[in-house]
């Protein structure tokens, strides 16, 4: 499935080299289309990169030169490169690259289709523990939002969820409660459930 | 000098700064497996300082602080995840041996450099106590400055095959290092109108973002196990791997491994420099000077892992020196150190090499005793650890995301930091699958405010007369002879552009 | 992987767990907010209807006798907020205050020291000025560094100089010294005729204003000084100094601090005091100093410009810099607002806390909050100039 190689040397974007490693052979259209969605999405990326370079170099207009020096050569040396890097995606006369340290892409293998709803239940996951932390906060939302995709995407069963809700509970409240005493946002709705069922829990 | 080191063993083999340790061990060893996780700890003791006694709170720190310095190479060998301070380029090689199965081979010889690296930096903490003071005084703002730079220049080296794209990256992060508030000019940069970007962006959240968090998409993604190894074969092999990774650091690569030390205590001596600067420069000048390294640092190659991590513990016992002769703190957990000699009616200065020798000497001991001691359990435990390797990614990644959520929140207890993990998360997302380099960043944002604050003093205090200073001159000529030495050897073996794909094996 | 057609079956009694752990975590865990917050944020609505505790205290506004501060103290865990990380100045000051506060406190509260850094100090700020007015929540900040600019008209997020309620500051008036190195300089006199050749000599600084106000006050009255900004601190400073990066210092103090970190310098080659600036140094620090006679206050200094408005910045920025205040939100009643004042005040003066600051560059005594309580009189009659000279004196980041 995945390549055997740990690192894609040539590899530009999701969906690693012009060939799926083990795989068949892409057609023309299909390298095509690739290296279209490629483009896309480095020049959003070069687009982002550019936007803030922007923003320092205004910015620094209102500096003395002692604060500004420093950034303002990062946006004359980053702004050229930009460019440059513009201007080869968009001539898509991107060679492979040669060996590279870490950032080689990401792995693929011949199962795109459920690498990229591997990708998405993630992101669903860290999506989802993120709003349970602004709705419910960190106690509730960080152990429950793990357990919860524990037991349904990585199938280690009800026992072991649970282990790990408790164990991961155990963490935020020794160690970060008592032992660092943490300073914890209040939950969006602390105040609502406060005033329905506060009082009855503590009853308890 | 001996009595005073008698003096001090007697002071540390007590019950107080015995139990300290013990208490202190558990926490340590676990809080150095997340990023940013060592502080804490130390803040924590800072809050009994008032009630311990000073010697036992202050040893307390040393050894928590040197205790989580050596497993935190650990998720940057398995997960990719670099380290807060230290631990940073070790990802760089660490995590491609462990994608090839032989990650024992690289938390082997990760130990062994940190055991080594720390002892060799404790003798010379030891050596040089008496004339610091005297010798330190040679080097300023100038020759900091030109160190600073010296690291910035590991830039060039990670971003070996994608050099305009590395350039760009690392820009961009000096950029990023520039928002906020500096005293050069008294202004606040680029704060986006944000009362929360006045302090500039917290390192913690920008490597769960950068690194952490694609790492683990990556594994989920595509799920892959770090390492292809099953379980079983793992195990089976760690043993026989950590002991071979543990010998290619004493016998084959014994002069990397002493010069790499010796880098990571100079540069960590430098008041204001710290330990961040260290081992990338260690990591830079082993791959400008080994033979055969610019093919092959970047893709599993142990001298990597041993340079950067000999540097990383190395650095412990030289920013022990600025910080007590000098109240200069060369880490945030050196602040805390500060802060606790203070409480305890204790001032850095001379006097902590004459009349307080012995107390200085009883932080260099507890280095000591936290290298002996807690590597050991390290490597006895390497197996266990290993096991982390061979973990289904659908099992692995979700605890490690809720981790490294509670530790970019945790790093100040603003919520916003959690936005910023997710902002740098869509960012090395795109940079990973793009083939930007990540670690430009990172280096950039490290020691973008030092070689700032130091360029700005040494322009303002010596003007160009800095280049007619001797200390300045010395430097810039080793830099020198280290940039044509690679140059020639680039020349020598013969640089190809060609693609490779298979791992190396240069163990 | 999950695929269409193996869904779970969801059982009821699941939902029922969940929703058993769910309330129970909700309702235990407050999230390290105080109870108290929730009146915190609708604090002014509900003052408005009269309907709250908190609000009907103050508006009941009880005799002195009636209020028992005890029980009001009593049990409570108090978070003294300090806008600085760990290990910073203002932390071990606040660290170092604890035991004392909580001795001098009536009910013996326990305090808590919370880093909130962030802002410049504005965050920490922030966080106790939304705490209930119940004097419960303690905070320590660069008061001046706030206080005026909202004064002076500048707009600060969440800030209103109006909420605050400074209970002194737990340090007395710091004795800074201004000295020379030998090698450059033997005295002031000196440096002035230095300067008419066009040599000036430098002077290490952290950052503009603040501390430093001696030095950028000399440069406005146009005396031959620099400052070489962008140290990290005194020990950096003094360091500096020390190997001659610098000619000069500003903190030349008398604390342990200087004794140790000066003591080469003053060895080799030797340093002269050139000013003094709030309390005069003793004889047996200007004996540590070399054997000098007492040098002129910054000034009477010879040689300056000095104009009225200058004069006058530069004594607001003094009286007003509040380094190291210490406050609670304005609106707790009026006995614990005296209590705040009571015990600050006999922390300070205690000899075991003044003996612990002497380790620090900072003197112990007592320095009451008065000047803050009348500044906004005082600012209102300002010149244009004089403004200019008090932000720049006191390091201020306003447009």
């Amino acid at each position: 499935m995945s390549d055997s190689s740990p690192q894609v040397a040539g590899s530009e974007a999701l969906g690693g080299t012009g060939t799926a490693t083990g795989g068949v052979p892409e057609s023309q259209e299909e390298q095509v289309r690739r290296r279209r969605i490629e483009s896309a999405g480095e020049a959003v990326l070069l687009g982002l990169v550019t936007a803030f370079f922007v923003y320092l170099g205004i910015d620094s207009l209102g500096w003395p030169l002692s604060a500004a020096l420093i950034p303002r050569l990062a946006v004359l040396v980053g702004l050229p490169l930009v460019g440059y890097r513009l201007f080869v995606v968009m001539r898509r006369t991107v060679a492979p690259p040669t060996r590279m340290i870490m950032d080689t892409g990401f792995r693929s293998g011949d199962d795109p289709a459920n690498e990229a709803k591997r990708f998405f239940w993630l992101i669903a996951y860290m999506a989802l523990m993120s709003t349970g932390i602004v709705l419910f906060g960190f106690h509730t939302a960080v152990p429950l939002a793990t357990a919860v995709f524990m037991y349904y995407f990585g199938k280690v069963g009800l026992f072991r969820s649970a282990l790990l809700f408790v164990l991961l509970l155990s963490l935020v409240v020794l160690v970060y409660d008592v032992f660092i005493s943490a300073r914890w946002p209040q939950p969006l709705l602390f105040d609502p459930f406060n005033a329905l069922f506060g009082e009855f829990v503590r009853s308890l | 000098m001996g009595e005073a080191l008698v003096e001090a063993a007697g002071l540390l083999f007590a019950w107080g700064p015995i139990l300290g340790f013990l208490v202190v061990l558990p926490v340590a060893l676990l809080s150095g497996l997340i990023p940013g996780g060592g502080l804490p700890t130390a803040v924590v003791i800072l809050g009994f300082a008032w009630t311990l006694d000073p010697l036992v709170a202050a040893t307390m720190v040393v050894f928590s602080m040197a205790a989580s310095d050596i497993t935190e190479p650990v998720p940057s060998i398995l997960l990719g995840i670099p380290g807060s301070r230290t631990a940073q380029a070790t990802i760089l090689d660490g995590y491609p041996l462990a994608q090839q199965g032989k990650a024992g081979l690289a938390l082997g010889a990760s130990y062994t450099c940190t055991l080594i690296g720390g002892l060799i930096g404790a003798a010379a903490l030891l050596i040089a106590l008496p004339m610091a003071r005297h010798l330190l005084q040679y080097f300023g703002a100038a020759e900091f400055f030109l160190l600073a730079l010296m690291g910035i220049f590991a830039v060039g080296v990670v971003s070996q095959g994608a050099m305009v794209k590395g350039l760009l990256t690392s820009t961009f992060g000096i950029g990023i290092a520039t928002i906020g508030y500096t005293p050069v000019g008294n202004v606040v940069r680029a704060d986006m109108g944000l009362t929360y970007l006045w302090e500039g962006i917290n390192l913690t959240p920008i490597i769960v973002g950068l690194f952490a968090l694609p790492e683990l998409i990556d594994l989920v993604a595509s799920d892959t196990r770090v390492s292809k190894k099953a379980g079983s074969t793992l195990l089976k092999e760690s043993r026989s791997q950590v002991y071979e990774g543990m010998l290619l650091a004493i016998r084959k690569h014994k002069l990397l491994l002493l010069r790499s030390s010796l880098i990571g205590t100079f540069v960590g001596a430098m008041p204001g420099l710290g330990g961040s600067a260290g081992h990338w420069i260690s990591y830079a000048s082993a791959q400008a000077t080994e033979k055969g390294a610019k093919e092959t640092f970047g893709r599993g190659d142990i001298r990597g892992v041993i340079a950067a991590d000999s540097a990383n513990n190395s650095s412990d016992g030289g920013v022990l020196i600025p910080t007590v002769i000098f109240g200069i703190p060369g880490s945030p957990g050196m602040a805390i150190l500060l802060a606790i000699l203070i409480i305890g009616g204790t001032s850095p200065g001379p006097s902590m090499v004459t009349d307080k020798l012995p107390f200085t000497m009883a932080l260099v001991l507890t280095l000591t005793i936290a290298n002996i001691v807690v590597v050991p359990i390290m490597l006895f435990a390497a197996p266990f650890v290993l096991k982390l390797a061979s973990i289904r990614p659908a099992v692995l990644a979700p605890p490690a995301i809720a981790l490294v959520t509670l530790a970019a929140y945790s790093s100040n207890f603003r919520t916003a930091d959690l936005l910023v993990a997710a902002g740098f998360m869509v960012l090395g997302i795109f940079m990973k699958a793009y083939g930007w380099p990540r670690p430009p960043i990172l280096i950039a944002i490290v020691l973008t405010p030092i070689l700032e604050q130091y360029m700005n003093i040494a322009t303002n205090a010596y003007g160009w007369s800095m280049i007619q200073r001797p200390q300045f001159l010395i430097i810039l000529g080793i830099m020198v002879v280290a940039f044509v030495y690679s140059a020639k050897m680039q020349r020598g073996a013969g640089s190809t552009q060609e693609t490779r794909s298979e791992p190396v094996d240069v163990a | 992987m999950m695929t269409a057609g193996t869904r779970r079956r969801w059982k009821p009694w699941k939902s029922l767990a969940s929703a058993t752990a769910l309330t129970l975590v909700l309702a235990g865990c407050g999230g390290g907010v105080e109870d108290a917050e929730e009146a915190s944020a609708p604090a002014e609505d509900e003052a408005a209807e009269g309907a709250s505790e908190e609000p009907a205290e103050e508006e009941a506004d009880p005799a002195e006798d009636e209020f028992d501060l005890e029980a009001h103290f009593d049990g409570q865990r108090i978070n003294f907020v300090i806008g600085f990380g760990a290990g910073g100045g203002y932390d071990v000051i606040a660290r170092m205050m604890l035991p004392f506060l909580e001795a001098e406190l009536p009910g013996k509260p326990s305090l808590t020291v919370q880093n909130a850094p962030g802002g410049g100090g504005l965050l920490a700020v922030q966080e106790v000025l939304r705490a209930p007015a119940d004097g419960l929540t303690f905070g320590m900040m660069p008061l001046g560094r706030f206080f005026v600019p909202d004064l002076l008209g500048y707009e600060i997020e969440n800030f209103d100089a109006l909420e605050v309620f400074p209970t002194g500051r737990p340090l007395g008036d710091s004795v800074f010294v201004g000295c020379v190195r030998n090698d450059v300089a033997t005295s002031w006199e000196e440096i002035l005729e230095a300067g008419e050749r066009g040599e000036v000599i430098s002077f290490a600084a952290d950052e503009p204003g603040g501390i430093e106000r001696s030095v950028d006050f000399l440069i406005a009255a146009g005396a031959p000084v620099r400052m070489v900004t962008g140290y990290g601190g005194t020990a950096e400073m003094l360091a500096s100094f020390g190997r001659g990066e610098t000619d000069a210092s500003g903190r030349c103090s008398t604390t342990s601090q200087f004794q140790e970190l000066g003591a080469d310098v003053v060895a080799d080659p030797g340093v002269t005091p050139l000013w003094w600036e709030e309390v005069a140094p003793d004889e047996e620090w200007l004996e540590f100093l070399g054997g000098h006679e007492l040098p002129p206050e910054l000034t009477e200094l010879p040689g300056l410009e000095i104009s009225d408005d200058l004069a006058i910045g530069y004594q607001l920025s003094r009286d007003l810099s509040g380094g190291r205040m210490t406050y609670i939100r304005a609106g707790a009643p009026e006995p614990v607002q005296q209590a705040w004042l009571d015990a600050v005040e006999a922390v300070a003066l205690n000899p075991q806390f003044q003996d612990l600051l002497a380790t620090q560059e900072l003197k112990g005594g007592y320095g009451p909050p008065d000047p803050f309580m009348e500044a906004p009189a005082v600012i209102e009659g300002l010149s244009d100039e004089a403004v200019g000279y008090l932000i720049r004196f006191l390091g201020l980041n306003v447009e």
